[in-house]
């Protein structure tokens, strides 16, 4: 096992360094000069400097490479254009917010998905195992700017059950979660249906079934754990995609968190604000794909060893 | 109790599939025929009609400018579906041609492939699709490139796992002592032989890239100057109340076009590989 940590460990460097990379090239691929664009075309040439300055545009390639890289090992993400604030300050007050977010969506997902893929398996080839399927396509072909507003429209407006944006309690949370998770929730409903029909046929489960145990007891004793081994890595792979996902649900509820902030960013033309929730979202997705593999290869010795 | 599929789930997953087909070749054709369906030019502004419902004049209705949505829709489906196909295109070919050279060669080129496919995958799609054209500016083929920037990373990693089994086969060997050059038997030898998968894989990849669009387009970072379904909703949101009607058909639009393209790569997937027949 601790092979495996020191394997999947040093595979992270390149990754980082090439999430850096990716990160330092956007700013250098804006059509014409970044500090322009920021400042408008009628600033004064002393202002646009002293910009191309600040977000390190100044120097050979290489030289502002190296400038950026040494800045992030210190923490230093730059200093916001349009709040004057320093990026890593403003990005990591939201990204709590952000992970709230996704757990919440989580969390509905697997509500909702694991009973539904019960319920499919159990019955294959029978019209509630079509509808079941139906609807988890439904989620997973759901645009979630749109589910969004049908459901403040629905809960919020007509029925006054929730409040229609921002955050604060539980009520704040419910439309946002169940909009971000409703793609993920279909998504493991069809991997708990697919991978439930294959443990039931399979040879263990026939024992089960021949020394008389009751199908509820096989089922949810003995198929089901198995089943869900996969479903469960799923998750924390897609959990990475719930929080770029959150960009676009965040923007909808006014819920404050990275996404948010990086629309906000985008909107304002605040490079370096962008680039810093990139990069902290990028890394959040890096560190949540590895606790899910570590955690999986904990769970199943079969992976650590087949790995070597 | 018996957990195999019944007979009549493959014929309800048939239906599914000609369903997917049906609804992607409808998109397809609204797209090509759009000027000859479109009852209405796509920016005639009608202020006096503004945010009127359905009519006969008007089918689906008039958005916030009195332009026929119908007629939008109409106009809207040739961005989506065709920066879909183009993204889609470019993300399987050049994917393909990288991980058909890559395992098949193996050794130094297959690293270096596989550790930029490490990194790319590390990175959320949508995320960098947004920063990227973000920064470079919403244009039709910003939108394609950042959506081919991370789209060929997975035809990549599918075409180089078919390809490492298939280099073993007795065809390739005979490929190897007649002579042919190695990069000619892994592209038009090899390469052939495990396309099929790379096709279902784009059947997603066209539903997954036309909600891309949308959401870059919703968050006005897509095409400009011409309508699109993403941007249409997105302008919606601010009449929920008072005229809803403007972002339930983009929705629809984007929901059913999504749906098709689900529906038929499932089933073209449970064709290629019948081990895995399920329709959920």
């Amino acid at each position: 096992m601790r092979a495996y940590i020191a394997r999947r460990l040093l595979l992270l460097i390149p990754v980082a360094i090439g999430v850096v990379t990716l990160v330092f090239g956007f700013l250098r691929m804006a059509p014409g000069d970044p500090a322009t664009i920021m400042l408008g075309e009628q600033a004064r040439q002393v202002d646009v400097q002293a910009l191309r300055k600040q977000l390190g545009l100044e120097g050979s390639l290489g030289r502002q490479y190296a400038t950026f890289v040494a800045s992030l090992a210190r923490g230093n993400f730059g200093t916001s254009f349009s709040k004057r604030q320093p990026v890593a300050k403003l990005v990591f007050e939201r990204l709590g917010a952000t992970m709230e977010l996704a757990v919440a969506a989580m969390i509905i997902a697997a509500l909702v998905a694991f009973p539904l893929g019960v319920f499919a398996a159990t019955r294959p080839g029978t019209v509630g195992d079509a509808g079941a399927g139906a609807f988890a396509l439904l989620g997973v072909s759901m645009p979630n700017f749109w589910l969004g507003p049908l459901l403040i429209i629905v809960f919020s407006i007509k029925l006054g059950l929730t409040p229609v944006s921002g955050a604060g309690g539980v009520s704040h949370l419910i439309l946002p979660a169940v909009t971000l998770g409703a793609s993920m929730a279909g998504i493991l409903a069809r991997l708990t249906r697919s991978g439930l029909l294959e443990v039931l046929s399979s040879n263990y489960v026939r024992a089960a079934r021949a020394k008389g145990a009751p199908e509820r007891l096989v089922l949810w004793k003995h198929a089901l754990r198995n089943a869900l081994l996969p479903v469960v890595t799923v998750m924390g792979m897609q959990f990475g995609h719930l929080l770029a996902g959150a960009i676009i649900t965040e923007t909808i509820f006014a819920w404050p968190g990275v996404g948010m902030l990086l629309i906000d960013a985008i909107n304002s033309r605040d490079y370096p604000l962008v680039q810093g929730c990139v990069l902290c979202i990028s890394i959040t997705y890096i560190l949540i794909t590895l606790i899910t593999d570590l955690s999986y290869a904990w769970i199943d010795p079969r992976i650590r060893y087949e790995k070597r | 109790m018996a957990y195999s599929l019944q007979p009549t789930a493959y014929s309800l997953m048939n239906k599914l599939m000609k369903a997917g087909a049906a609804l992607v070749g409808a998109a397809a054709l609204c797209a090509v025929f759009a000027p000859l369906l479109a009852p209405c030019p796509f920016d005639a502004l009608d202020l006096a009609g503004a945010l009127s419902g359905p009519s006969l004049k008007h089918l689906l209705g008039q958005d916030e400018l009195g332009r026929d949505i119908l007629s939008r829709l109409l106009y809207g489906a040739r961005v989506s579906i065709s920066i879909g196909l183009l993204a889609v295109a470019v993300s399987a070919t050049v994917g393909s041609l990288i991980g058909a050279l890559a395992g098949y060669f193996g050794g130094a080129l297959d690293s270096l492939v596989m550790r930029i496919v490490d990194v790319l995958m590390a990175f959320p799609g949508i995320l960098l699709a947004i920063a990227l054209t973000a920064v470079m500016g919403p244009s039709y083929f910003n939108v394609v490139f950042a959506l081919c920037a991370l789209g060929w990373v997975g035809y990549a990693r599918l075409v180089r796992g078919q390809v490492l089994s298939e280099r073993e086969r007795e065809y390739v060997v005979a490929a190897q002592a007649l002579g042919l050059s190695r990069t000619r038997i892994a592209l038009k030898h090899v390469l052939p032989n495990v396309l099929a998968p790379v096709f279902v894989q784009a059947t997603f990849g066209l539903g997954a890239a036309i909600l891309a669009e949308a959401s870059l387009s919703f968050l006005g970072l897509g095409v400009q100057g011409y309508p699109s379904w993403g941007a249409m909703l997105d302008a919606g949101t601010g009449y929920l109340l008072e005229a809803p009607h403007l972002s339930t058909f983009p929705g629809l639009a984007i929901l059913v076009a999504v749906m098709g393209f689900n529906f038929l790569g499932d089933g073209l997937r449970d064709r290629l590989d019948p081990t895995r027949r399920y329709f959920i």
